[in-house]
């Protein structure tokens, strides 16, 4: 494979034809394996050694509390367990931090938690992060720079884009907001390219 | 409408922690169903225990052939040797091939790219001809077009599909609605009308389709007296023709 181009300090995210290449050998924040039936603690433990006041804050910075420690990896849910392993990661100041379809395990209110959680790592802590994902719309609004396998091999790259680009667009699934409000422009309508459902309503109040 | 599966009383608890919780469900042929829920909610485990794979107690009735696809583990080594290819009849080669590209059937499964999986996965459970299948998250990790073709043969198949994900723009795509919170039903019901349910769903934390809340806010301001789920539908209401 190509070599990916990872921006430095910044949410990074990667569309690829064939994820698991890329991810073959790479520390991946993606669901364990394990089929140990050993506690949070000690599965916490036997991979960073750590039990100390890190460990703690890890696990805050997550929005897991300590109680979890003393329940088994085997028995947590997908998304306690992809908590577990970013918390891991954390303790071990991983400088990259890639993660594999993490939208997947969380709802809404999950997800505006760890995009705060992303941003503060980046800007605060001086993280790396990237997403490998098959569908980037959820990263729409956050990610800064985008690698998207447009053929085996062939890359395209896109810095800072708007919600709006087109070159983007040809590659990622339309967010419904900016479906609908290219569809109500083709149509005739005149309303700006909004990111905000507040903003939309209200530009439809004044259109109707 | 013929009842397929009958979930009753379940409970399951895992060290101490209670998973499922008197959980009563039913799934009816044609009904298809999309299940979702908060963190550590029991989606999987629901699954895992319609499975087998989980003990518990309560009763879980089949009234029908019911699969479950929970993970995408392949123990074979090759997509062909996976599908048992050789000694399948006509009739399943076709399935098969309607899903997998024959030039591809002698590929290595380790090798294979996770769309290529799900679809052997799913082939798999459809060569068992079921009434019901369940399918856990990974299901909308397919391409649109996959998606599609999946929906399509198992309407005319008679397969009803019961998938779990949190992918909240896709429980349109679903007849009825199961949302779960802490091994109970929350809410359950006919699609919009679950979605309907704004403030019970924004308080657990999930989102509502893009179509619906928007429709929800422009019904409130009058501007329109419904749901729409389309933009087609929501466009004509908004700006009539």
């Amino acid at each position: 494979m190509e070599k990916i181009e990872i921006k430095k300090e910044a949410i990074n995210a990667l569309q690829l034809k064939d994820p698991q290449v890329f991810l073959k050998g790479m520390n991946v924040i993606t669901l364990p394996e394990t089929t140990e039936n050993i506690s949070v603690k000690n599965y916490i433990f036997k991979k960073t050694s750590c039990f100390d006041q890190r460990l703690l804050d890890s696990l805050k910075l997550v929005n897991l509390n300590e109680a979890i420690l003393n329940r088994k990896i085997l028995v947590l849910s997908s998304s306690e367990k992809i908590k577990i392993e970013l918390a891991i990661h954390l303790i071990q100041n991983t400088a990259v931090l890639y993660l594999y379809e993490f939208d997947r395990y969380f709802m809404e209110k999950d997800l505006l938690f760890f995009k705060k959680l992303f941003k503060k790592l980046v800007t605060k802590y001086h993280k790396t992060i990237c997403f490998i994902n098959c569908h980037l719309s959820f990263l729409l609004d956050f990610a800064q720079y985008y690698c998207l396998e447009k053929k085996k091999n062939q890359f395209i790259e896109i810095e800072n884009p708007t919600f709006y680009e087109k070159e983007l667009l040809n590659y990622v699934e339309l967010p419904k907001i900016v479906e609908f409000i290219n569809y109500i422009n083709e149509e005739g309508k005149k309303i700006n390219q909004y990111v905000d459902l507040k903003e939309l309503l209200k530009a439809i109040f004044r259109e109707v | 409408m013929k009842k397929l599966l009958e979930i009753q009383n379940l409970n399951l608890v895992k060290q101490k922690n209670t998973i499922l919780n008197q959980l009563t469900l039913n799934f009816y042929k044609g009904v298809s169903v999309f299940i979702c829920g908060t963190s550590a909610s029991g989606k999987t485990s629901l699954l895992k225990a319609i499975a087998g794979v989980h003990k518990y107690t309560g009763h879980i009735l089949k009234y029908g052939k019911v699969e479950v696809i929970v993970d995408l583990k392949n123990d074979q080594e090759t997509i062909k040797a996976e599908l048992d290819y050789d000694n399948l009849n006509e009739t399943q080669k076709r399935i098969v091939h309607q899903f997998i590209n024959p030039r591809i059937l002698e590929n290595k499964n380790e090798e294979t790219n996770e769309e290529t999986k799900i679809l052997i996965v799913l082939c798999k459970a459809f060569l068992k001809e079921p009434d019901l299948l369940f399918v856990d998250q990974f299901f909308f990790k397919l391409s649109s077009k996959n998606l599609k073709k999946v929906f399509c043969y198992a309407k005319k198949k008679g397969i009803t599909l019961a998938v779990v994900s949190n992918d909240i723009e896709q429980a349109l795509n679903f007849s009825y609605m199961i949302v779960l919170d802490q091994g109970r039903v929350a809410i359950e019901g006919k699609t919009l009308q679950v979605l309907e349910q704004e403030k019970i769903l924004k308080r657990l934390g999930i989102g509502l389709p893009f179509y619906v809340d928007l429709s929800i806010q422009l019904k409130l301001y009058g501007l329109i007296q419904k749901i729409y789920v389309t933009k087609e539908e929501l466009r004509g209401a908004l700006w009539k023709k």
